[in-house]
């Protein structure tokens, strides 16, 4: 449960940033960021245990 | 057929293996790779990735995000990235076939080795089928990304239904819901896996619909991973190169009331839910559903042998009916011995073959039932719709082979493993794909689109205007500015979209670049160009948006202008009436006249003939330049009836220059027949200075520019097409929206 708080944390703080980023014209580090989020955090966040 | 009892185990799934076995899909498409972009979508999805743009609609954002990353790999070109994105997504999906049939094969055979064949056969034929295969080589869609997301979501869906009541069994389903609403985000299609996760719930767990927590998770989850739409309305109120359908309602620069406005809100949705291509009605059928049903089988022959020409297609044919059989046999043998994951698949083949080809409703298509006159025709083959369709019938048609060798097997009287080795031979049949196909869907060292690019840029002079017509005259160019820096001083406007709203505004906002004569042709060094101070339109965004769609006018018009007096037959355009991309493109040529050139490409057919501008019109190159006055014949302008004048010196300074026509030749074969009318701009532009020379008077000439066209020709077989109709290339087919609503001719 822990484990699952921390990656759903940092996939939040991920997403926000990402489209913070996004917002404010950057074009090479808010799509990491989202793609990090979407492909790779949320996933592992919905499956830790 | 073998009808040994299921074993009441299931191995642990061979991961290293189907790694493997992903990893030799993926060098097989990293050797038939595109180097550069292609025919097509793709360069609109190379330049939406490279700029974090909006392509057409829906936008597809998780796409252009993936694009985006991938863009910023080091490895190769900027375009290799992308492919390599579509290459990658396309592997990933075979290696989860191979897990698919090898937990199929689990319940029967009892040999692990056999197993493992049988699932390399379904990595191997789902990869190598044509369209995934040729799809997977080169970013055309971004199907090969849903192609992944399917097997993804397949494999987990086969997970849960092993153990539906396991520890981690809500997990996977909320973890599966996410993933569809992820893969919506990559294209609407991405939905179709559901109906199929849906069914295996119900026949596994039906009670599982009723837990509404987990049903309420399920669906946040969902909605959690349809939010990268969030990108559109944002990247369009920054007004990136590629803004299709302008999703925003910010005019200039990006702001908090103007991104939570009502206009965006509409922009956005009609973009998501693709408003530009109108409503479909499918209670009215675009062609009977047998021939919709006739186009798909059409596709699936082409999977085991793209026969281009038709020159195999008794072989053709036989191949797709034995791969047919083995797929309807593979999937007799998956209800039999492993009924948890065909509740799954079974319905997933049924969605993405039987209720896509329903839900498309296609017209008839591009190359079916070439005798058939006086129907309507999609303007493309759509086999790439069908992808999903056919790599999922692979794996049942690796199913259904390695059921054949088993049952050879049974039969020789030897040692158990001799048996099997012994039957090996009939597995061959699962590289038929791999051999009969490679020519065609590999598309290693293809530059012809590429060099089109570059060669219709080059013959407009520093800072003008080019109408083109349709995608391929006109994507290709986008890449080739956007992506490559060729030529950014010039304004590529396609009719199809000046009909739009959004596209005229973005046209006049888009910022033009100073001309680089140090890499541009040597036929623009002989002067300096200046850098116009004014806006291709200094219609305000109110006038531009009030520009009618069309006027009901339908008899001739003259337009009047400077030294231009021109008939415009409403009967000659395409509508029978002006629309309103021929009002814009009157209105460029208005405000431009003598301060930027105006220039039609030649692959618009006749839509010079049809604006009256004939005696205006002097060919220089790819394009033709639209005079202020009428031009006059002399020893370098010479004229072609119906055409108008040809620069001679300018188109011959061009001609020589261009790249495309030694791509064209090298690559000896032109497989997308529908796109083949970009190769015969140039055997028709070859024939007209062939003809110009004639007259000039330079037979001989005049016979060496012809030969090269010709050997164009005979490169993608379309000589027959010439001799038929002489020197006027065919118009460019385009699949962009008209916009609505466009009268018909009454």
């Amino acid at each position: 449960m822990r484990r699952a708080r921390t990656l759903y944390s940092i996939a939040a703080a991920a997403l926000v940033l990402g489209y913070a980023a996004l917002m404010r014209g950057d074009v090479t580090i808010a799509p990491v960021l989202l793609v990090a989020s979407y492909v790779g955090l949320v996933p592992l966040a919905l499956l830790a245990d | 057929m073998a009808s040994t009892p299921a074993l009441d185990h299931t191995p642990r799934p061979s991961y290293a293996a189907a790694g493997v076995a992903g990893l030799v899909v993926l060098a097989l498409y990293v050797l038939t790779l595109a180097p550069t972009t292609a025919m097509w979508d793709a360069s609109e999805y190379i330049t939406a990735a490279y700029t974090l743009g909006i392509p057409h609609p829906p936008g597809n954002p998780l796409f252009v995000l993936l694009g985006r990353v991938a863009t910023l790999l080091p490895l190769g070109s900027v375009a290799v990235r992308v492919n390599l994105l579509a290459a990658a997504s396309s592997a990933m999906a075979a290696a989860i076939w191979f897990l698919v049939a090898e937990r199929v094969l689990a319940q029967w055979f009892e040999l692990r080795w056999p197993r493992l064949v049988g699932a390399s056969l379904a990595a191997l034929l789902s990869a190598t089928a044509f369209t995934v295969w040729n799809q997977s080589v080169v970013n055309e869609k971004v199907y090969t990304v849903s192609l992944a997301f399917f097997a993804i979501v397949s494999w987990l869906t086969v997970l849960w239904c092993d153990d539906p009541d396991g520890r981690r069994a809500d997990r996977l389903l909320v973890l599966i819901a996410y993933l569809i609403g992820l893969g919506y985000a990559n294209h609407p299609a991405g939905f179709l896996v559901a109906p199929a996760v849906g069914v295996a719930v119900l026949a596994r767990r039906p009670r599982t619909v009723l837990r509404w927590r987990l049903v309420g998770a399920a669906l946040l989850a969902l909605g959690l991973g349809l939010t990268p739409f969030a990108l559109e309305p944002i990247r369009a109120a920054h007004h990136p190169a590629l803004n299709e359908g302008e999703p925003t309602g910010c005019a200039t620069s990006i702001g908090f009331s103007c991104t939570f406005s009502k206009t965006t809100a509409q922009r956005l949705m009609a973009n998501i839910n693709r408003d530009q291509y109108g409503k479909t009605d499918l209670s009215v059928r675009q062609a009977p559903f047998s021939a919709q049903l006739g186009m798909w089988w059409l596709y699936f022959k082409w999977q085991w042998l793209r026969d281009v020409h038709g020159d195999q297609q008794g072989m053709q044919a036989a191949l797709a009916l034995l791969f047919f059989a083995l797929g309807v046999a593979g999937g007799v043998v998956h209800w039999r011995h492993d009924r948890a994951s065909f509740w799954f698949f079974g319905p997933l083949v049924f969605t993405v073959t039987l209720v896509l080809v329903y839900y498309m409703n296609f017209k008839y298509g591009a190359s079916q039932d070439p005798d058939l006159a006086g129907v309507e025709r999609e303007v493309r083959d759509r086999d790439y719709f069908y992808l999903w369709s056919y790599s999922a019938w692979s794996v049942w048609a690796a199913l259904g082979l390695a059921a054949l060798w088993r049952t050879l097997a049974e039969r020789v009287q030897v040692g158990s493993v001799r048996r099997w080795v012994m039957s090996a031979p009939v597995l061959l049949l699962g590289a038929m794909p791999l051999i009969g196909n490679w020519r065609q869907a590999s598309r290693a060292g293809e530059t012809a689109t590429r060099e089109w690019a570059h060669d219709l840029l080059n013959s407009i002079e520093p800072y003008g205007i080019l109408i083109t017509l349709g995608d391929n005259d006109t994507f290709p160019l986008w890449y080739a500015q956007e992506v490559e820096g060729v030529r950014r001083d010039v304004t590529v406007a396609v009719t199809s979209l000046l009909n739009t709203d959004w596209y005229p505004r973005g046209l006049v906002r888009r910022p033009i670049e100073a001309y680089d004569a140090a890499r541009g042709p040597a036929v623009y060094r002989d002067r300096t160009w200046r850098l116009p101070a004014q806006p291709i339109l200094t219609l305000s965004t109110a006038q531009l948006d009030a520009i009618p769609q069309y006027v009901e006018v339908h008899e001739p018009q003259l337009f009047q202008h400077g030294g231009i007096r021109a008939v415009v037959d409403p009967r000659r355009l395409e509508y029978g009436v002006p629309i309103r991309s021929d009002l814009i493109v009157l209105e460029l040529l208005k405000e431009n006249l003598g301060i930027r050139p105006l220039y039609i490409s030649r692959t618009t057919g006749g839509y010079v003939q049809a604006l009256g501008l004939e005696p205006y019109a002097l060919v220089q190159g790819l394009a033709t330049k639209i005079q202020g006055a009428p031009v006059t014949s002399n020893a370098d302008t010479i004229p072609i009836p119906g055409i108008g004048h040809v620069d001679l010196p300018r188109s011959l300074a061009l001609w020589k220059g261009f790249g495309a026509p030694k791509a064209i030749i090298t690559r000896g074969d032109w497989v997308d027949r529908p796109s083949v009318s970009i190769a015969t701009t140039y055997v028709g532009t070859a024939l007209l200075l062939g003809e110009a020379l004639e007259r000039r008077g330079l037979p001989a000439e005049a016979e060496r520019i012809r030969r090269e066209g010709v050997d164009v020709a005979e490169a993608t077989r379309t000589l027959d097409l010439f001799l038929a109709r002489g020197a006027a290339p065919p118009p460019v087919r385009g699949d962009a929206p008209k916009g609505t609503p466009i009268p018909m001719t009454p």
